[in-house]
């Protein structure tokens, strides 16, 4: 009787790691600003603290022809404002999908693929259509003429949020010092696919600064000036 | 009516440069010409730009909030450092006072390049573009066309049709002018920023 009932004792332990360990692989680990510490925190530290993550429904606005398309998402996150901003920024620069795989307006099936923000391709624009459908693009276009906003080397580096509603993304390429070059189509593209998609889910955010490899600097690429933050423009999202 | 190139050549020119030029040649418009990009090829057409009002704001509430540091601690250590940042911010301003002329003027030019070229009518618009803040004259930015779809770069490689672009900008140069006030196109110029004309860290649309 007794050993029989360490046998399961033993066993409802050994259950409980293997549950914590797959818990922790799929989603606690946190996004690339993990491991960069210090105040960039992080979605591991939230999961760390006991900080529970439950799905969310966000809206991330990519590049297309037309302007700035939404992208359904489901994913997974904490009640932390910062979190939020460093899952939705990861699941941006992780792109719109694959063109061939986007269920129109489906919250993803199952769960996030990734450890924080994982992109899943339950994409649709609303209103969708063909508006882009011969777009192509640096990234190729994805769902419905999305298109990736950056490189696929380029990863969120770090996040903060200031008591007054001012987010600061740093973005990060290494051995590259400056972000891409670009018309002004593209920049404003790239910078505001960041500013709305930030500003427009995270309600304790209202400007943006954007950061290249942790500094702000005067002209993102030469013509939109980030020496300040932006307000999201709701004018640049396609009708 | 005389125009002043800020640069000839494929040469790279600081951003506030080019409005400084602007400024200290008391210029009636400040035109900046540009070849777009999209990130997606399909993008096409003509658009023109002026300041947007929020970034105008934003610098404004700067502005203020300089000022009252400026009045409430004189005496700082950094009072140097904050006299140059406010005049940096006034710099920035100098487009504030010209936004409802340059929002005229741009819906001229976007009108001409439709009418000319049968274009894309890809509209008026704003941003907060570095190169429109300096001018203290009605200022706008001209996209011309998308150099990243096939048909139209090749359009802005015929002569011809860039003389054509050039015809159309000069009708509403003439346009604004026959229609402005003399007293309305251009503010006192601003002296550039001391040691702080700020380079663009890149330039990649000349000029």
């Amino acid at each position: 009787m007794s050993r029989r009932a360490a046998g399961l004792i033993l066993g409802l332990a050994l259950l409980l790691v293997a549950g914590a360990a797959l818990w922790w692989w799929r989603g606690g680990r946190g996004g690339p600003a993990a491991g960069r510490g210090g105040r960039s925190g992080s979605a591991s530290a939230a999961a760390g603290s006991g900080a529970p993550t439950e799905m969310h429904a966000f809206d991330l606005y990519f590049p297309a022809n037309d302007g700035l398309r939404a992208a359904h998402r489901s994913l997974p996150v904490t009640e932390e404002p910062k979190d939020r901003i460093r899952v939705v920024v990861t699941a941006l620069l992780d792109g719109p999908g694959p063109a061939t795989a986007a269920p129109a307006g489906g919250k993803p099936g199952g769960a996030a693929s990734g450890p924080a923000a994982g992109p899943t391709a339950g994409a649709a624009a609303p209103g969708g259509g063909a508006a882009g459908a011969n777009s192509g693009g640096a990234g190729g276009a994805g769902p419905a003429g999305l298109v990736r906003p950056f490189p696929p080397e380029v990863k969120l580096g770090g996040v903060e949020l200031s008591a007054d509603g001012i987010a600061y993304v740093d973005l990060r390429w290494s051995d590259h010092q400056d972000p891409p070059e670009s018309g002004s189509t593209e920049e404003i593209q790239r910078v505001y696919s960041v500013v709305d998609t930030v500003a427009l889910n995270v309600p304790q955010v209202n400007r943006v600064v954007l950061l290249w490899n942790g500094t702000q600097r005067t002209t993102f690429s030469g013509h939109l000036d980030t020496s300040r933050p932006l307000v999201p423009d709701r004018t640049l999202l396609a009708p | 009516v005389r125009a002043v190139l800020t640069r000839s050549d494929d040469s790279k020119l600081p951003l506030d440069s080019r409005t400084a030029i602007a400024n200290q040649n008391k210029a009636d418009l400040f035109v900046s010409l540009h070849l777009n990009s999209s990130l997606g090829s399909g993008a096409h057409g003509a658009e023109t730009y002026f300041l947007s009002s929020q970034a105008t704001d934003t610098r404004a509430g700067d502005a203020a909030a300089s000022e009252n540091s400026a009045t409430a601690a004189p005496a700082a250590a950094d009072g140097g450092q904050e006299t140059q940042d406010l005049q940096m911010i006034l710099w920035d301003l100098a487009q504030t006072h010209h936004l409802a002329e340059s929002q005229r003027f741009a819906g001229m030019v976007q009108a001409e390049l439709n009418q000319a070229l049968e274009l894309r009518d890809r509209g008026v618009k704003q941003a907060p573009f570095r190169v429109l803040m300096g001018a203290a004259m009605p200022a706008v930015l001209v996209e011309l066309g998308f150099i990243s779809n096939p048909e139209e770069e090749a359009k802005l490689q015929n002569p011809a049709y860039r003389a054509d672009l050039i015809d159309a900008l000069v009708r509403a140069i003439g346009r604004y002018l026959e229609t402005s006030q003399p007293d309305t196109r251009s503010a006192p110029p601003l002296p550039p920023p001391q040691g702080a004309v700020r380079s663009s860290p890149s330039s990649p649309t000349p000029p």
